[in-house]
């Protein structure tokens, strides 16, 4: 098992992970539920914030840093221009006719998704594990004993008195070295998808120019023409 | 932390921002409902292109293209919400300067 299937299958990831999404489902309940609408676009940047959480914890450090730039830096900002522009701000939030349709609805929506994307049967891509189970106990085990002694040597003795050691430590040393060199290999010859997802910006780059071009430069003429819409929209007559 | 994890989050997100969308009558709700929405589905795109198996969908094609097809998804979805949301605060602005209303209740001449 090479070492980011490791972490990503950690008890920390998971934590964060539960953290992360209880915040952004709670506080996105928050922004349609709040009377108070310049504390709904607070609770909407704490969803955007946590949205970027999310896609870090999924590889894409990019996405993240583009979620951070965008929405929490420019939309909301536009968002909190537009709400103070307009009155009523404190009670400007009710519902109208359809509320309880509208709840139902979206309930009816999240049941009948969720019942789908548990039931399909995805083709989950395999992570690699080159290495037999018994072999990785083993090394599991010899590498916390590496770390508690590794800590004693670094704290209690002196380099300079290595030769003094006992025959005890100076085998689990052996042991050790063999196994951090089985941990190198096994790093070295991970599979390309793990490869592709330590290290996705250049491969973003190369996509964004090379295949989806067109796309790139008709989304570039898309934020001219909504930049000259909007301007022409709010222009003094 | 699986694919159906985050795919249950994306679902639950699109469906506050969908009550929202639907439900409310001030149309700066509406528009903080819709991008919800809109990150709701950022978040499905990333999860499936992390978590699917892309040497199913590249036969003899590049297996990096289809590994990360999702971000660049993403990536143009992110754009356009930002043209988006400038287009609907200046169209905002500008009823609210004619009607002194932003709620979409009121601003209904179309239908009479």
């Amino acid at each position: 098992m090479s070492l980011s299937s490791t972490i990503e299958s950690s008890v920390i990831t998971n934590i964060a992970f539960w953290v992360v999404s209880i915040s952004v489902i709670v506080s996105s309940f928050a922004v349609v539920q709040i009377r108070d609408l310049f504390r709904a676009a607070l609770f909407l940047v704490l969803a955007f914030i946590g949205i970027a959480g999310m896609f870090i914890l999924l590889r894409a450090e990019f996405l993240a840093v583009v979620q951070i730039l965008i929405y929490v830096g420019a939309i909301s900002v536009l968002i909190i221009f537009a709400i103070l522009m307009t009155r009523d701000v404190s009670d400007g939030n009710p519902p109208n006719r359809l509320k309880i349709p509208a709840s139902i609805v979206g309930l009816i929506f999240f049941l009948v998704f969720t019942f789908v994307m548990v039931q399909v049967d995805w083709n989950i891509q395999p992570h690699p594990d080159p290495l037999p189970d018994t072999y990785q106990e083993d090394s599991v085990e010899v590498y916390t004993k590496f770390s508690y002694f590794h800590v004693c040597f670094w704290f209690f003795c002196d380099p300079k008195h290595s030769d003094s050691e006992s025959p005890a430590d100076r085998e689990v040393q052996d042991d050790t070295s063999y196994v951090l060199d089985e941990k190198l290999d096994s790093d070295r010859d991970q599979s390309g998808l793990d490869k592709i997802f330590t290290d996705t910006i250049p491969s973003i780059a190369e996509l964004l120019l090379r295949d989806f071009v067109l796309a790139f430069e008709l989304v570039s003429i898309l934020l001219l023409a909504a930049m000259i819409g909007a301007l022409t929209l709010i222009r003094e007559k | 932390m699986n694919l159906e994890n985050f795919l249950i989050v994306s679902a639950a997100i699109f469906a506050i921002g969908l009550y929202g969308t639907i439900s409310k009558r001030n149309v700066i709700t509406v528009l903080m409902s819709i991008e919800l929405m809109l990150n709701a589905v950022n978040i499905a795109a990333v999860a499936f292109s992390r978590y699917l198996d892309p040497s199913l969908i590249s036969q003899g094609t590049d297996v990096t293209r289809s590994a990360l097809t999702g971000q660049i998804f993403s990536l143009f979805i992110v754009t356009v919400a930002a043209a988006e949301i400038a287009l609907g605060v200046a169209i905002i602005i500008t009823v609210y300067r004619s009607r002194e209303t932003v709620f979409i209740t009121d601003v209904n001449q179309m239908r009479h």
